[in-house]
This record gives C-alpha cells, structure tokens and sequence, in this order.
C-alpha cells in the first residue's frame, strides 16, 4: 500500500530565543492510503503543527511533506494553495462555515475558488452523503451544531481530496453527534477508499480508527493498530503523567 | 465568483459595511456640495459680465502688474493699485478718435452705506446708467445719486479724499447691481481725483492698439470685464479660496476616516478572511476580494454622496449669503464635473483606503482561521511606520522651516492651516506604537484596583492595538482639529493684542466711520485742535534681493517725530529720527542693514530708491518699512493716531463729527479694530471647519459602533463567565471612555508640536508670545467627542445584548 501523506525529519520551530517552542522535534511518519488514522498526545505535543505541516498549511523549518506523492516542501503561498484545494479536504473543531452563505453555497465554495463549476448535482449528492439532502439553503445559523459539522465535511470531500484532514471534529458536539460525525468518517474511509486522518485527544473517538499514532513533545511516541478504547485511554495516561 | 463573494459579505456583513459606507457617502456628500457651490461660484464670477463699459467699444487702462526688476531680469507682480494713465499716453489715444476718461475714487453721501465712488458722469452711459430723472451734473456743485438716496434739489453732504462738501442733487440715477455710484461734472470729477485710471476710446480699435503700442492694456469684448470693479469677483474669489480650503480639509479627514474605516472592516473579517484562505483561495484572491468589497461600497456610497451633496449644496449656500460671502441672487444649480469628479475621487479613495488593507488580508495565513482570539502580533505594517515616520519629519521640518524662516506664514490662516495638519496626521499614523504605553499610563491609577473591570478593559485595549487604534483616530482627529485651530487662532490674537499695548502709545486713535478711510479734513480739523498726530498712509511695493528674489512689503508713510510719540516703534538699529525723504526704517524681514539702499518697486508703478536709516523688529501686524509723508500721496489712511497728552477727547470728537470719523480710546481700539479683520478671516475658516468637524464627529459615532458590533461575541462569553449584564456594559463603557482618553492625549500631543513650533515663529515676530488654549470650547470639543462616542458603543452594545441569546456561537 503506497502512503497518502509522508513527513521526513520534519523540524518546526516557534518563537526566538527563551520563548522559542520545539512543536515538531524530528518527525517521521507515513499515513497510508485509505486508511483512517487518529493522531493523539497531552496538550502542547505539536499534534496541531503536525497536522498543519502535512496539510500544508505551516510549512517545516526542515524535513520533507510528501502528500499524494508531490513534494509540498519548498513551494510559495499561491501554488500551495493551488495543491491544497486540489488534494487536500479540511474538517475543524469550530465548524468554519461562511456564516454568509447557505449550506449549498459553503459546500460549493471550495471549487468555485479553485474556479471550477460547481454543479448541483454534485454539491447535491456531497450534501446527500452527509445526510443533509433536505437542508440545502439553510443558513449555518439555521443548522445544528452536528448538522453544521457535516455541512463542513461535505464541503472537504467535494474536490475530492487524496486526504481529508480532521482536527478535533467532535470537540464541540455532544456525545451522541460526535459518534455520528464519527460514524460518517469510518463509512468514508471503508466505502470510498478515503484518506482521513484525526487530531483528537477523546480515546472513544480515536478507537475508531484503524491506527492510532501518538506524539510526545514533538515526537513521534509509538503507535496502536486496530486500537481498542481502553488501550488507547490507558496509553494516553502513562503518556500524560510522564 | 470573487465579486459573488464579495456582494455576498458586503450583504450580510451590513454592520462592517455600513460603517465605511456612512463614512464614504458622507464624504463624498460633503466634496459634493462644496464642489458645486465651488463651480457655481466660479461660473458667477466668470459670466458676471462685462459691466462698467458694457458698451464702450475698447477701454485702455494701466495692466494690473508691474514689472519689478531683480539679478534675475524684470517679473511682472500683482498691482493693487495700478498705476495711473499719464497724458502723453491720453493725448496719443486721443489722436485716433474721441475719448472719456474715467476717474474712480471714494465719494460717500454721508449716512449711505460704506463704499460709495465717484464717477465723471460722461463715462456713465457706458455701463449704461439711465437718469430716473433730473439731469446731467454740469457746475461743480451738481451731483447724481443712486434713485433712492436724495430728491431733487436736495443740498447733500459727500465726502472724498478732501473732506466734506455740499453737493445739489440734480440727478437721480437707476442703481447699477455692481457699484454705488455718485456722478459727477469731468470738471469736478478731475478736480476731486486728478488720476485718470481708464480711457473709454471710441476710435478705431487697431488705431487705439497702435497708439497704445503696448504702454497699457487695450480692453475690447470679454477683457473689459477687468476694468470692472474687483469687489464682486473679488467676493466670488475669496469664496472660492474658502471653499477650496474647507473642501481640502474634508478631503483630508475623509480620506482619513475612510481608509481608517475601512482597514477596520478589513480587521474585522479577519477569520472569514483566513478561513477563504483556508478553503483554496489563493492570496491574490482574498486582496481581489476586499478590492471588490471597498469597489462595491465606494460605489454606492458614491451614488448616494452624490444625492446628498446635491440635498447638502443649498445648505451651504444659503450658510454662505447668511456670512454675507456671496450676493443674495447666488444660489448654485447643478453642474456635472462635481457629480461626476466627487463620487470618482470616493471610489479611489476607498480603493486606495483599502489597498494596505487587503494586501494585509492577502498575507494572512490560512491557520489564523482556527484562532479565537483579536491578539494582533504586529499593529504596525512596514507601510504605516514608513508613511507615518515620513510625516513626522515633514511635520518637524515645515514648522521649523516656518518658525525660523518665514515666520509670517504662521499669521497667514490659509496658508498655516496645512502645517496644522501635518502632527495630527503622523501622530494619527503612528497611534498603534503610542497606544499600548498610553494606555498603561492612563491606567496607572487603577493599578492596585482589585475588581475585574479595570483589569479586563486594560487588557483588551492593549490586545487589540489596531481597533483602540482605530478608534482613537477620529477622537484625535476631531479634538486634535479643534484643538491646534482655536489654539492657534487665540494665540494668534493674544500675540497681536500683546503687540499693540506696546506699541501703541496713543491713547485716542481716530477711526472711519461708515468710511473706507480717513479724509485729509478730518486730520486737518484734528491738527488744528493742537494735536499731534501720526496718520500712517498705507502703501504696497516689492522688492527684490540680491538673490533675485521678490518680496511683497506694506509700507507706511508717515511722519517720524509724530510717530515716535504715538507709537513705540521697536528700532534694533539706526533711528526713526533719521528718516528722511530719501531714507526708510525697514523691518528685521528685509536683511538689510543701516545705511545699505533699498529699491521698492511700488503697485503703483513708481520706483523709490531709498537708504535705510534704520531697522526695526518685524511684527505680528503693523507695517514692514516706514517711509517719510512725504510719500503719502493720496494712498489711503485707515487709522490716526494722537500723540498721548496733546489733545483731550472732547475737542477731537467735536473736530471729526459728521466728517465720517470717530475716536476711540486706545483700549476700545485695541480690543476692536486691532483684531476684528484678523478674527473674521479665522472665523469664517473655522465656521467651515464645522463641517468637519461634525463630519469626524459622525465618524467617532460609526466606528464605536462597528467596533462594539464587533464584540458581541465576546460580551456573551464575558456574560456566561458572570458577569451581569450591567457589569458586561461597564466594560464597554469603560474601554471606551479609555479609548477616547487615548484620542485625547495624542491630539494633546499634535496640539503641542503644532504650538510649539506657532511660538517659536511668533517669538521672532514679538516679544511676549503666550500659548493661549481656549480651553472651554477645547472641552466641548473634547466632551462632545466623549459622549458621542459612549452612547454609540453602550447603545450598540445593549442591543446586541438584547437581540441575542448570551450565548457565544
């Protein structure tokens, strides 16, 4: 199986001098193809700047990102931008739609800057796979918070990325959404062969994943494959206390 | 798909928008209106007409300049006065046909209004004046009078340069709309004003031309228009400048206002900006965004600045004939070049306003989406330190180039109300540096407060340096405004009163009354009382030095012994004394020293050549040289002043009455006349200033309530954290009376550059220079400001309160 993503040696380093904070500290990991994996550490273990670097979002002060086997490494603002809405699907914690727009009009957005058209029955049938065929011209305002996340996961598979990157996606749902938020992601990666890959710290959301990777101060601690709840929860506790 | 976005965000982020919006339409609104009051002026000046010679076929007359020659060759200069027509030149224009001289000078029916001339009568049917009735004037006693002002038969009193003479009424003429005129015989007229100042010839005009050959101007069609009065066009001129100016300054704070809202905007949209970003759109597309954002709003608010400016413009007219600035017939019609010019301008003024903005926006990284917080890393762009550490130097070096070289400047309001500017502008410019410090100072006193408002209204205002900023900016504008003009307005004047008690040493000084100057009977009269008395005649010429520049000089011709007993003349070197037909006491201005030679070129075409015999400190008012009377002429004498203890009130007000003359006490002059001609050129500036003012007034409005709109997020997590909703408003209340404290202090501080470098200018213009502040109408200023600004941003904030559930989304 070929890697959908790969980070080589990869440094990340914030602020100068007596603030300066070592977010990534040598990493090296491969997230193969349609796999679903769950990226997780305590507070503060770089897990967001390992999802930024390999989104291409931050850019590494060293090392090598590897997405959909193209070089991200070396390459300016605007052609990132280009590679990122071209291969690259985001779902966030904050939902992040454009309060303006309707639910259509936010899943269509991300073609309609790449200034591609965006067909309705395209925009239709990626609404229709999250379940929100019928809530086509609401606004977010008019959405739940669950129906708003999902909204937001239609809008990352409409360009029909290589990846799918999520951060936290049920940190601000209660229990019952997040297992359906969660529920969707899984049918994502099993039905259409999708890359996903999470930064969560909630061990029930990362159990279901088919790998669970684990960060610790900025560097890669081990990881679990066909993780259960309890391993995950008992590892995340030896990780935090030591 | 950008401009879709774009309408989109402008749609739905109305609250954002409509701040810049207000903004822009009000300002364009404002440029509207004064540039169709500007164009219609400009129109009533030009197609006034030709009105004096309406029908006389070609009017000679003396140009309007003189040459004045310097090292660098002969420059021709702006006469006042320009010289008279000499006989040589009359009988060579004679020689092609007939001609009728015109003489015009001062001839006032005592108890008419001030501003009366006297005319020949022969060149009346050129304008062309009717007789109502009666007949021509033929002995020296005859006069016509505007129909309306005598009867036939009627002994009335006129007074001309001479004096007071009775004068029969034998006509009545129909009133002209561009002058007062009596009529006289030529005879009587030669006789009261030898000076032939225009020639009507009736001759053929290539005949006049070449007899002229060149010695004066030959006026036919359109061109007679100049031999016409300048009063009217002169009004229309000086309304012109006044607008122009108070146009310039509304430019000025438009494009501030504007470009400050709409970086605001642009700050405010921070997140959607980056979450855009976020979503694949390249740089160039967000910084393409925001320029169809500010191109959308720059246009309809373009639009509806036009409709306002056009509801606005009879306003400002009718403020202006209220001034008496204009004739009661202007009024100003609609014309395209402001309708179309002004909305322009607003476009690129948004544009431009926007242009920093969205090249911020377009470098915003994708990840500032997922950030909560209003922390800003970096409140100053390269941009904004360059362009305002610019400013700062400019400022410096024009008020010290002012203050050192050409103080004078300083007493022109015209032209040292740009320099004003200059320290506002940079400190608005550098606000976001000066903000955090100055909001630590301004709370120093809360310091040890243990409740959690000072803590959190500190804190915010420190985090988001760009909005305080912002928010600041319109409080300093309109204080700083305020402040620096009043400021220097009444030190202006303190400065010059101060100069008059000292050197004003007469304690009556014979005035006009309902007269434009004083008539030789009146100093006669008020010498035969036994006073001495010094009647400076008022003179203009130019000079040039050795570097070949000109400058414009007033100067006084006077008699010295008189004058060194009414006036305390400030000599620094040589002496008063010595003053001699041939010599002159210049002012420390002219860089000439006792005994170097002085050649005035004067407006009226005659050269002096003169020694200086003295040199005295240049002043805030007051002539620059004095010249021996024997220069005197008949230049016209505004003041005469009486030696102290050589004459007693009684006996001169007995002497001047009824000669259009009165006296006044030193302390009544000095407080009235020394000062009112000063005051009202400031005045009717500062009136328009109002429009500013009430402008950037509005703008503290709008941006306290985008910025207070912009928060209700962050009241609803202040609410959930506890706070009551009367605590969460305190906080509001508090920052922004924190805010306006901060606007305060930096105008404080652009007022103290701009009075500072005014004192340094006057100190070397006068001795005692006090800063003078008027500080109740400063206060004013200062406390409408505040309460605009408080209501706008509690008001703002309860109904968001109100409106939503506390609950943060």
């Amino acid at each position: 199986m070929s890697s959908a993503v790969r980070l080589e040696d990869v440094y990340r380093t914030y602020g100068a001098g007596d603030s300066e904070v070592r977010a990534l500290d040598g990493v090296n990991v491969e997230f193969p193809e349609a796999t679903f994996t769950a990226v997780m550490g305590p507070s503060g273990s770089g897990k967001s700047t390992l999802l930024q670097c390999a989104a291409g979002l931050d850019r590494p002060d060293t090392g090598r990102v590897v997405v959909a086997e193209t070089e991200l490494t070396g390459r300016n603002e605007t052609s990132l931008t280009r590679f990122r809405r071209r291969h690259i699907g985001f779902v966030f914690q904050s939902f992040n739609l454009v309060s303006s727009l309707t639910a259509a009009e936010n899943v269509a957005l991300p073609l309609r800057l790449a200034g591609r058209r965006a067909p309705d029955g395209e925009i239709r049938r990626a609404l229709s796979s999250v379940g929100l065929a019928d809530r086509l011209g609401h606004r977010p305002g008019q959405l739940s918070g669950g129906q708003q996340q999902r909204v937001a996961i239609a809008r990352a598979l409409v360009v029909k990325p290589s990846v799918l990157f999520a951060d936290e996606p049920t940190g601000a749902l209660d229990s019952n959404r997040g297992r359906e938020v969660l529920a969707l992601l899984r049918g994502l990666v099993d039905e259409l062969g999708q890359t996903v890959i999470m930064v969560t710290h909630d061990p029930v959301a990362a159990f279901r994943a088919d790998r669970v990777v684990f960060l610790r101060d900025g560097r890669i601690d081990g990881d679990l494959v066909r993780p259960t709840a309890d391993a995950v929860a008992a590892r995340m506790t030896s990780l935090e206390a030591e | 798909m950008m401009l879709d976005v774009a309408l989109r965000t402008v749609r739905t982020r109305w609250v954002s928008f409509a701040g810049a919006f207000v903004a822009l339409a009000l300002g364009v609104g404002v440029i509207t209106s004064i540039g169709l009051v500007m164009a219609a002026a400009s129109a009533a000046s030009d197609g006034l007409g030709v009105q004096r010679f309406a029908t006389a076929p070609a009017v000679v007359q003396s140009p309007s300049s003189v040459p004045v020659h310097t090292v660098k060759g002969v420059s021709r200069q702006f006469a006042a006065r320009p010289p008279a027509l000499d006989a040589e030149l009359i009988s060579r224009v004679a020689a092609t046909g007939a001609v009728v001289a015109d003489r015009t000078f001062p001839a006032q029916l005592a108890g008419a209004a001030s501003g009366q001339v006297g005319h020949p009568w022969s060149v009346a049917q050129f304008a062309p004046y009717r007789l109502a009735a009666g007949r021509a004037p033929a002995g020296p006693a005859d006069v016509v009078v505007p129909a309306g002002s005598g009867a036939l038969g009627n002994r009335v009193s006129v007074l001309t340069r001479q004096g007071r003479a009775d004068y029969t009424v034998v006509g009545l003429a129909e009133p002209a709309g561009f002058e007062s005129a009596l009529f006289f015989s030529d005879d009587q007229a030669a006789t009261l004003s030898p000076k032939v100042d225009a020639l009507v010839a009736l001759g053929p005009v290539d005949a006049v031309r070449q007899a002229v050959a060149g010695d004066a101007d030959v006026l036919t069609g359109p061109d007679r228009q100049r031999a016409d009065p300048a009063t009217v066009a002169n009004g229309f001129r000086s309304v012109l400048t006044l607008l122009g100016v108070t146009g310039g300054i509304a430019a000025f704070v438009s494009i501030f206002v504007v470009s400050s809202t709409f970086a605001f905007v642009v700050a405010q949209l921070r997140r959607e900006t980056a979450l855009l970003r976020l979503l694949g759109a390249t740089p160039a597309q967000v910084q393409r965004t925001v320029l169809a954002e500010a191109g959308i709003v720059g246009a309809v608010s373009g639009a509806v600045g036009c409709v306002l400016g056009v509801v606005g413009a009879p306003l400002l007219t009718w403020w202006l004939r209220d001034q008496q600035l204009v004739p009661s017939s202007f009024s100003a019609g609609p014309s395209v070049l402001p309708l179309v010019l002004a909305p322009a301008a607003g476009l690129a003024v948004a544009l431009v306003g926007v242009a920093a903005a969205s090249w911020r926006a377009g470098r915003l990284r994708p990840v500032e989406a997922l950030r909560e917080a209003d922390v800003e890393a970096t409140p100053m762009t390269r941009g904004r330190w360059v362009s305002g550490l610019f400013l700062v130097v400019t400022a410096v070096a024009v008020l010290g180039w002012v203050a050192v070289v050409q103080p004078k400047i300083a007493t022109i309001p015209l032209l040292y109300l740009g320099v004003l500017l200059l320290p506002v502008a940079a400190f608005a410019l550098l606000s976001p540096v000066l903000t955090p410090p100055l909001v630590r100072l301004v709370m120093l006193p809360m310091r040890w407060s243990s409740g959690a408002g000072p803590t959190l209204v500190r804190a915010n205002a420190v985090a988001a340096v760009r909005r305080t900023a912002a928010t600041a900016a319109p409080v300093l504008l309109t204080v700083g405004l305020a402040t620096a003009m009043l400021g220097a307005v009444s030190t202006i004047d303190a400065a010059a009163m101060c100069e008059a008690r000292q050197r004003v040493l007469a304690e009556q000084i014979v005035v006009p009354a309902n007269t434009t100057q004083l008539n030789q009977e009146v100093l006669a009269r008020v010498r035969a009382t036994g006073a001495v008395v010094v009647a400076p005649a008022a003179m203009s010429g130019y000079t040039a030095n050795a570097r070949g520049d000109i400058h414009h000089f007033h100067l006084a011709a006077v008699d010295p012994i008189a004058l060194a007993r009414a006036e305390s003349v400030p000599v620094t070197a040589g002496s008063l004394s010595a003053l001699d037909d041939g010599g002159i006491v210049v002012s420390t201005d002219w860089n000439l020293t006792v005994g170097a030679h002085a050649t005035v070129e004067l407006d009226t075409g005659d050269t002096l050549s003169l020694r200086v015999v003295g040199v005295m400190q240049a002043g805030i008012r007051g002539p620059d040289a004095y010249l021996s009377a024997a220069h005197a002429a008949d230049f016209p004498i505004a003041a005469a002043y009486i030696a102290p203890g050589t004459a007693d009130t009684a006996a001169l007000n007995q002497a001047v009455a009824g000669l259009g003359a009165r006296v006044e006490s030193r302390a009544v002059w000095i407080e009235g006349t020394a000062s009112t001609a000063f005051r009202a050129s400031w005045l009717g500036l500062l009136a328009a200033l109002g429009i500013s003012l009430v402008y950037s007034l509005i703008a503290i409005a709008n941006t306290m309530v985008m910025a207070a709109a912009g928060r209700y997020r962050e009241l609803a997590v202040l609410r959930l954290t506890g706070a009551t909703a009367r605590q969460a408003l305190a906080a509001v209340a508090g920052e922004t009376a924190l805010v306006v404290v901060v606007g305060v202090v930096l105008a404080a501080l652009a007022t103290v550059v701009d009075l500072a470098g005014l004192s340094v200018a006057l100190s070397r213009l006068t001795t005692d220079v006090v800063i003078t502040v008027p500080w109740p109408t400063v206060a004013t200023v200062a406390g409408v400001s505040f309460a605009v600004a408080m209501a706008a941003a509690v008001l703002t904030a309860a109904a968001g309160a109100r409106s939503r559930a506390a609950m943060p989304e």
